[in-house]
């Protein structure tokens, strides 16, 4: 017990730190007179963040990017996964067996090997550095299909008998019947694709070449350059607008994000 | 029992598949078969003239320097890296498997840094990692101990990698192997007790064997991941110092997005999906014999 407290408190430290530190003057968070809680708690930072005195950066724009690109991303992989998931489940078509094992298939590779064609298919139809290039590949989950597909099949057929009986069609079922009773697994898989657009480095990366289309990830590091590691309290307040809404989203809906880990295995 | 499904129209199936049908073949399948085939040609976006060159590339890597270091590299790391989160998460589950006041916030703590983003992470190691400013040495100083260079230093870097993983990622194989743990009857070691066993009987003969599955799945999952390790490295030390911990998608980054020779650079992430592919089915062949053997 004593044992996995200190052990988690050592694990919470970085953290915890990054939390004060970005409410401290720079001369408190590293150098001789370092405090791990603020002695003069200050909002400089902060100011520092809003008004970048002409660098190209912006930690608002990054934030309402990122927000932006993660909910469109996760609503369209909820939508469409539940979707396709519930086709694969519950509806009866020609070569439905040879397309989910297509997709099981392709599900082994791994997203890196698709980064250079992807590059040029998008740089092709000049797509590079648009909101477009950077929602698509999150916009689908082959995970998110096989998760939803196997969940329906766990519903009793019973009741999606009875609702056919009543006429309903098959889309009448599926919001009606079968989306609600999904919901544990919806769950899961939003939380998987909210931090999996949220947190992506790699992507972002590759196909964003203007400050304006920065997500947080990448405007991190923009901010690391652009203060060159001296205004340290700047640098880890725009740390802790990237890492505080996960965090939060966590501490308040903590079961599913353990179902989410424990279940997808998210990324990374 | 499922229901069998639904008698209807091809038609009616498709307007459900379709949204996810369209962009899966635009945006994966596409994709994956332009890449292989882009593997198999010299394409680059400086070059005039795109050709076949069919295993070109692909002989060129083995003789390729770079490549064989950064694959050196990225092997090292999971050689260091795997074990190291396995049993630091193993552990960490069968410290938390019990009941105890606080629980929820103790594991909280060791899922947190789970759901940031790599940048967040690089940026607070640096903090703490940096040879004259950095946390860690002033700490160690303070207490009278020898400071370190940490990722200044060939031999330290990879090293210092390996623990800001584990700090990072633990939250996974914890969460899995905690849930695995949960699942053994309690009765067993009751009844193992009765009879006598230790602690470390009990341990090797109850908890292991019933937990090898998820354990094995823990274990490919972080293989395959570590294979594909990339931002933490790229961001913490750039690769460096003298290219000790660039590693193999690294190499991919800079020959695909810096010197935009898309040929070569789709043969290495090629070599990288068919490495994993050997490592995950020698693993399986493993478990087979492993699991015929039981």
């Amino acid at each position: 017990m004593a044992v996995a407290a200190v052990l988690a408190l050592a694990w919470a430290v970085p953290l915890l730190w990054v939390l004060s530190s970005a409410f401290k003057p720079h001369y408190e968070i590293v150098g001789p007179e370092r405090r791990l809680l603020p002695a003069t708690a200050t909002l400089e930072n902060w100011r520092n963040l809003a008004d970048t005195q002409g660098r190209a950066v912006s930690v608002g724009r990054a934030f309402v990017n990122s927000l932006a690109i993660a909910l469109v991303s996760t609503f369209s992989t909820l939508l469409t996964s539940s979707l396709a998931g519930y086709a694969f489940a519950r509806l009866r078509f020609r070569g439905r067996e040879a397309l989910f094992g297509v997709l099981l298939a392709t599900m082994m590779i791994p997203n890196e090997v698709i980064l250079v064609p992807l590059f040029l298919q998008f740089h092709r139809f000049e797509l590079l550095n648009s909101y477009t290039a950077l929602v698509m590949p999150h916009a689908i989950s082959m995970l998110g299909v096989f998760l939803l597909r196997q969940f329906m099949l766990s519903i009793p057929g019973d009741l999606i008998d009875a609702a056919s009986i009543d006429g309903a069609g098959p889309f009448r079922v599926y919001r009606h019947v079968v989306l609600p009773l999904t919901r544990p697994a919806m769950a899961t898989l939003g939380v998987f694709a909210f931090l999996g657009s949220w947190n992506d480095f790699l992507w972002p990366l590759i196909v964003v070449n203007t400050p304006d289309k920065q997500t947080l990830p990448l405007a991190l590091i923009t901010f690391r350059s652009a203060y060159q590691m001296a205004d340290y309290g700047t640098v880890l307040a725009s740390t802790l607008v990237a890492v505080a809404p996960p965090l939060l989203f966590f501490m308040f809906a903590q079961r599913y994000v353990i179902a989410g880990i424990s279940r997808t295995g998210l990324k990374g | 029992m499922p229901a069998r499904p639904r008698r209807t129209g091809t038609l009616v199936a498709w307007v459900f598949l379709a949204p996810f049908v369209v962009p899966f073949v635009l945006f994966w399948a596409v994709p994956i078969v332009h890449g292989l085939y882009l593997s198999f040609t010299n394409a680059s976006l400086t070059a005039v003239e795109e050709r076949v060159v069919w295993l070109a590339n692909y002989q060129r890597l083995l003789a390729d320097p770079v490549y064989r270091k950064s694959l050196g590299n990225t092997v090292l790391f999971v050689v260091e890296n795997v074990p190291v989160l396995v049993v630091a998460g193993l552990l960490l589950a069968l410290l938390l498997n019990q009941s105890m006041p606080g629980l929820a916030v103790i594991r909280a703590a060791f899922v947190a840094p789970y759901l940031i983003t790599a940048s967040a992470v690089a940026i607070i190691w640096q903090f703490v990692l940096d040879p004259t400013t950095g946390l860690l040495n002033a700490w160690l100083s303070d207490l009278g101990l020898p400071i370190q260079h940490w990722l200044n230093e060939p031999g330290q870097a990879m090293g210092a990698i390996v623990l800001i993983t584990l700090w990072w990622r633990v939250g996974f194989p914890l969460l899995v192997l905690l849930a695995g743990l949960q699942e053994i009857p309690g009765e067993l070691y009751e009844a193992a007790k009765l009879d006598g066993a230790g602690a470390w009987q009990r341990f090797s003969r109850i908890t292991l064997p019933l937990l090898a599955p998820v354990l094995f799945f823990v274990l490919i999952i972080r293989l395959i991941d570590s294979f594909k390790v990339f931002a933490q490295v790229y961001l913490v030390t750039g690769g460096g110092p003298v290219g000790s911990t660039r590693v193999l998608l690294q190499y991919l980054y800079e020959v695909g997005f810096q010197d935009l020779r898309s040929g070569y650079a789709a043969a290495i992430g090629w070599s990288l999906f068919l490495i994993i592919l050997a490592v995950t089915a020698v693993q399986l062949r493993f478990l087979r014999r492993f699991g015929a053997n039981d």
